[in-house]
């Protein structure tokens, strides 16, 4: 009885304790959730949409580094090639190696190493060769070496993130295509600086003819252009007689424009460009739905046509175009692209005749047309990872690939049309990074390899394009391209918030609704998300002394926490609220009335990535709260004066 | 029999070397080099055909032809198939699979058997008959079936056991004769047929669509009425097929360039009727031939050739006197030209798809709307009811087409729709071929009837903001 009255007294202890757990813990569970909910409002001033657990808003993060001058990596990266005059020697600048590299070309061997802190990007020789000019990313200048010791001689004072670099035969001036300041310097080699002309967005390449009369700068990332209006990405051509810019021709439906080459008496220009339709919705990637390469031919005369070649194929795509070379007989073109590891050959001959026989509504269907490469396309060349910047020989027999992954320079035969020796600069074996950046820049994981991800974040950054994901229903919600600068930290991931990590939102399901192939093997997915967390922030911009008070008076704006007036500023109506620090982001999705519920994206390298709200209406940091912020729901602003606005923004250009 | 003709492990070598690429499978390259034939009796009457029953004659076999090319290696692979066809080489080059009816009168079904012993057993359960498998990746095949003789052919994809079968085509006229595409997508013939007018003769065309059903596409030769083309294979940047017209007797071997499908088409100058083509690596082609003149005692002959397109004459590498060899297979392990995995993009939940125009007066102005001579007002959707082998339509809905040639509409998903193009009093512009979207596909057209080698222009679509206008009542008249 004893036994049994245990035995029951036991078995009631453990149906209680079941039962408290059956209805306890789902209580303490939503009990907790509620309480979570309740703190989360309380400190953010808005009803919670999410419940996330502790460590979120208060586990450490820290920032991602920003991008240093002082930082070196064991590759190489070659970025910018050049040729001396008289064809002895290669050079090669390697933007993550900091170097510039002496190569004979005859012997495929490097016969002097100058190290040049601060991101080589662009080498280029003076018509003489007495002078080598290179220009530094992270430096904002651009060195001065001699041509046949290559001693450094001095440097240049340009503009923000010089990115081209080109000698004006006739002049020995040089021109600077800045790409961060957006402009484009003529300097004089003993630093004067003769112009400096507005250019378009990111001015990446600069290229001068050879009678010194015109010259073209590509401008990598479109502008920013209201909406319907097509993206576009500006073409400048200088008249390098009158010292002005003559000509702002507009690349419709470009992006990614990073190179550019004028025929010897500058009459035409050639210019890789990734052609978008961001226009359509991503229901497919097939039949060029989503992006193709294309070579633009553009008259350089006033009035003149801008014809749009094809470079993709029907079922294969040539991803990234990136650089063009002529040569000097301007009988060929040949067209790096980056992300199918390929040189595209172009019979420049082709070209000017389809140009010359067709109407103008020929060439506007042309542009379209998948299967018109095999009129001009005269060769495929595979090469290493990523080729990027061309060099021609003088002599125009060889034609010199960076490739940028590979470390290493491929040679063309011009005549065979095949990679006849290949140039090693480095052999450093590749750690998780950089298999993950080669993942990034290579096109082979989407459909038929039509894009990588650097086509729509190039440099780790943004394409500033608003893109209509099919994911969300067609039609609704164009979102703007993030920037992948600086992500470390910053989960969860998307515009709507839901991917937790970097490895959800590049895994299975983005192959499902953007790729369209199959998804990243396992290893290489954990290598680009090593990558992407390893990209930096940009460069700090430096704040003139002058406006030192007014950046503090800004911060001190973003943290007040009463109006002008003395009035209360809701906890939820505050700027710190949301862009809480160090992130700038208390990565909770936020309705700022801007069209629904949105991932609140962190402010640091903000300056650097317009265009601005979820669906980029913002062309402006300005524009976010003199257009779209008119009832106060997206922080307090409108009693702001014009004054404390700027102080305001100068303050966000800062982080 | 004839005998094999000297050198024929020499003849093979692009294909065995494109194999031992791969060093895990290269034992099993070693130990089943050779061919996978299909014979068929020199006096039976066959010709190519969608129809199984006309391709593979009762006594048609499989056999697989080891590379030493004495005769004592060749091994039949189809045991006591009354019938057998359509052979298929397993990824790893150890086994066969392929189609075959155990009795005069019986189905139609799928065997598996390895190279080197056992016999065949069957892997599909179907109640119809399941012809021309092939591998798409080494965990799904993709086959044709149908339910019955009086039903078209269908494309349908399973795990490679035969288990887990799951259709995957819709439409009117029978799909057949499916391979892979190294991008993942599937490339088969479909048969077309026109009630009338123009163009009405019925044609066999190219088309690709994805491993899970979308994106359904014509590849080549939709354009070309009275043609078939059979048995798609591709090389090193194209395809070959076996192009014929029956009501003239022609055959030919092509090639289309896959960067221009439509237009990059041209006939190879191939001396001997072929039948079946099979692309190595390095632009050599394995073609079973037809002579184009009777044997001796007037029976048609047909032999394997290894032939290097104008590279002269093709070399015999496999002829048997009792025999036709119509088809050839290589084998390797084919993971040098391993398919890639698509995702898939339905959503079983869904009973409609979504169909998406971007401007229906984007045109070639072949067959299409002419802007400037038929205002297009509407579009009209129509649905198929099928008695025995012919369809006929039903309009389901008419939707209003944006100012910009835009529309977007609702369409019930996995069943044949037709679109038709219709001016402001409701004259039929043009009619489109038939097509089908699976559940949840969000299917693009860039406009009616457009130059398939053109991508879309980037522009604002009316329609996209008026998406998921919902289908409106299904009713119509049957025309």
């Amino acid at each position: 009885m004893k036994n049994r009255g245990k035995g029951r007294s036991v078995g009631q202890s453990v149906l209680s304790a079941l039962l408290v757990l059956a209805i306890g813990a789902p209580a303490a569970w939503f009990g907790a959730k509620s309480l979570v909910g309740i703190h989360i409002e309380s400190k953010t001033g808005r009803p919670a949409e999410k419940v996330v657990a502790c460590w979120y808003c208060h586990g450490e993060v820290a920032p991602a580094p920003r991008r240093d001058v002082a930082d070196s990596s064991a590759y190489i990266s070659p970025a910018g090639l050049a040729v001396t005059s008289g064809g002895e020697r290669l050079l090669v600048v390697g933007e993550t190696g900091d170097v510039l590299l002496v190569v004979d070309p005859a012997t495929g061997s490097v016969v002097r190493r100058v190290d040049l802190p601060g991101a080589p990007h662009d080498v280029a020789t003076s018509a003489d060769g007495s002078t080598v000019a290179v220009a530094l990313r992270d430096a904002d200048r651009v060195v001065l070496l001699d041509g046949e010791t290559f001693e450094v001689r001095g440097e240049l004072p340009a503009g923000r993130e010089p990115l081209g670099v080109r000698f004006v035969p006739s002049t020995g001036q040089i021109l600077v295509a800045n790409g961060g300041s957006r402009d484009v310097m003529a300097l004089t080699a003993d630093g004067g600086q003769v112009r400096r002309w507005g250019a378009g967005t990111e001015p990446y390449a600069v290229a001068v003819s050879g009678d010194s009369q015109v010259a073209a700068v590509a401008n990598r990332r479109a502008l920013l252009r209201p909406e319907p209006l097509l993206p576009a990405t500006e073409l400048t051509l200088v008249d390098l007689v009158g010292g002005r810019v003559d000509d702002r021709r507009l690349l419709m439906s470009s992006h990614l424009v990073e190179g550019v080459a004028l025929s010897s008496d500058g009459s035409f220009a050639l210019v890789p460009a990734l052609r978008v339709r961001n226009y359509l919705p991503t229901t497919q990637v097939a039949r060029g739905a989503l992006m193709t390469a294309s070579l633009v031919f553009v008259e350089t005369a006033p009035g003149g046509r801008t014809v749009y070649f094809p470079l993709d194929e029907t079922n294969a795509y040539y991803a990234d175009p990136s650089d063009v070379v002529l040569t000097p007989d301007d009988r060929l073109a040949f067209v790096s692209h980056g992300g199918a590891n390929a040189v595209s050959v172009v019979d420049v001959g082709a070209l000017k005749n389809r140009v010359e026989s067709s109407s103008a509504q020929e060439l506007e269907a042309l542009a379209e047309d998948l299967g018109a490469f095999a009129e001009y396309v005269v060769a495929r060349i595979p090469t290493r990872d990523n080729p990027r910047a061309l060099a021609v020989s003088p002599d125009g027999s060889q034609v010199f690939v960076a490739e940028r992954l590979s470390d290493s320079v491929a040679v063309i035969d011009t005549e065979r049309l095949e990679i006849v020796q290949r140039i090693t600069l480095g052999d450093a074996e590749p750690d998780a990074t950089r298999r993950g950046e080669i993942v990034f820049h290579d096109a082979s994981g989407t459909f038929q390899g039509q894009f990588s991800c650097r086509s729509c974040h190039p440099d780790g950054h943004t394409d500033g394009l608003n893109w209509d994901f099919e994911i969300d229903g067609i039609g609704l919600h164009r979102l703007e391209t993030r920037s992948l600068l600086g992500v470390r930290g910053t989960a969860p991931f998307k515009w709507n918030g839901k991917n937790p990590d970097l490895a959800t939102q590049c895994g299975p399901r983005f192959a499902r609704v953007l790729t369209r192939a199959e998804p990243f093997a396992e290893e290489d997915l954990a290598d680009l998300v090593t990558y992407i967390q390893s990209l930096p922030l940009p460069a700090p911009r430096p704040v003139d002394p002058q406006l030192e008070d007014a950046v503090e008076r800004g911060r001190e704006l973003f943290f007040r926490t009463t109006t002008n007036s003395g009035v209360e500023i809701p906890l939820g109506d505050r700027c710190d609220t949301c862009h809480r620090p160090p992130l700038y982001t208390h990565r909770l999705k936020t309705d700022v009335h801007s069209g629904g519920s949105f991932d609140t994206p962190h402010l640091l390298g903000v300056a650097d990535s317009a265009p601005y709200l979820h669906d980029g209406r913002a062309a402006s940091l300005e524009e976010i709260w003199t257009v779209f912020n008119p009832d106060d729901t997206h922080g307090v602003t409108n009693d702001l004066t014009k004054v404390q606005l700027n102080e305001l923004i100068l303050f966000l250009r800062s982080l | 029999m004839r005998g094999f003709v000297a050198g024929m492990a020499l003849a093979l070598a692009p294909w065995v070397v494109s194999g031992c690429s791969t060093p895990s499978a290269s034992d099993s390259v070693q130990g089943h080099l050779g061919l996978v034939v299909t014979q068929v009796g020199a006096d039976s009457a066959w010709a190519p055909s969608q129809d199984p029953s006309k391709r593979y004659p009762i006594g048609s076999r499989i056999v697989y032809v080891r590379s030493n090319g004495a005769a004592e290696d060749v091994r039949l692979l189809s045991g006591a198939l009354a019938a057998a066809g359509s052979p298929a080489i397993s990824p790893r080059g150890d086994a066969a699979i392929f189609a075959g009816r155990a009795d005069a009168d019986g189905r139609w079904s799928i065997y598996k058997t390895s190279l080197e012993r056992g016999r065949p057993r069957r892997l599909v359960e179907f109640s119809g008959d399941c012809i021309d498998p092939a591998y798409l990746t080494p965990q799904r095949i993709v086959l044709s079936c149908r339910t019955s003789s009086l039903e078209d052919w269908q494309l349908y994809t399973a795990a490679p056991d035969g288990s887990n079968l799951r259709r995957i085509s819709f439409g009117i006229g029978a799909a057949t004769g499916p391979a892979a595409l190294t991008d993942g997508r599937i490339i088969f013939s479909q048969a077309e047929r026109r009630a009338t007018g123009p163009g009405s003769e019925e044609r066999v065309a190219l088309y690709t669509l994805n491993p899970d059903g979308t994106l359904l596409e014509p590849f080549s030769g939709s354009h070309d009425p009275g043609a078939a083309r059979l048995q798609p294979r591709e090389g090193d940047g194209v395809v070959f097929v076996v192009a014929s017209r029956p009501s003239t007797g022609w055959s030919g071997l092509e090639r289309i360039e896959m960067g221009r499908p439509q237009s990059g088409r041209v006939e190879l100058e191939f001396p001997l009727r072929p039948l079946s083509v099979e692309a190595s690596s390095d632009g050599e082609l394995l073609v079973a031939a037809e002579s184009r003149v009777p044997d001796q005692v007037g029976r048609r002959t047909a032999g394997i050739y290894r032939w290097i397109p104008g590279g002269g004459e093709p070399s015999p590498i496999f002829d048997t006197t009792d025999w036709a060899e119509t088809e050839v297979r290589a084998v390797s392990t084919g993971l040098d030209r391993a398919s890639r995995n698509l995702p898939s993009s339905i959503d079983p939940s869904r009973s409609v798809g979504t169909l998406v125009c971007y401007d229906a007066n984007r045109s070639d102005g072949e067959v299409g709307p002419k802007r400037d001579s038929a205002v297009l007002t509407k579009i009209a959707i129509e649905g198929a009811t099928r008695t025995g082998r012919s369809a006929s339509a039903i309009e389901l809905s008419r939707h209003a087409v944006e100012s910009d040639g835009s529309f977007a509409l609702e369409v019930p998903a996995d069943t044949p729709v037709r679109l038709r193009s219709l001016d402001s009093d409701g004259a039929v512009i043009a009619t489109s071929s038939w097509f089908w979207v699976r559940p949840g596909e969000v299917r693009a057209c860039f406009g009616c009837h457009e130059d398939r080698e053109s991508a879309p222009v980037n522009r604002p679509v009316e329609a996209l903001a008026k998406y998921a206008q919902a289908l409106s009542d299904a009713q119509g008249t049957s025309r």
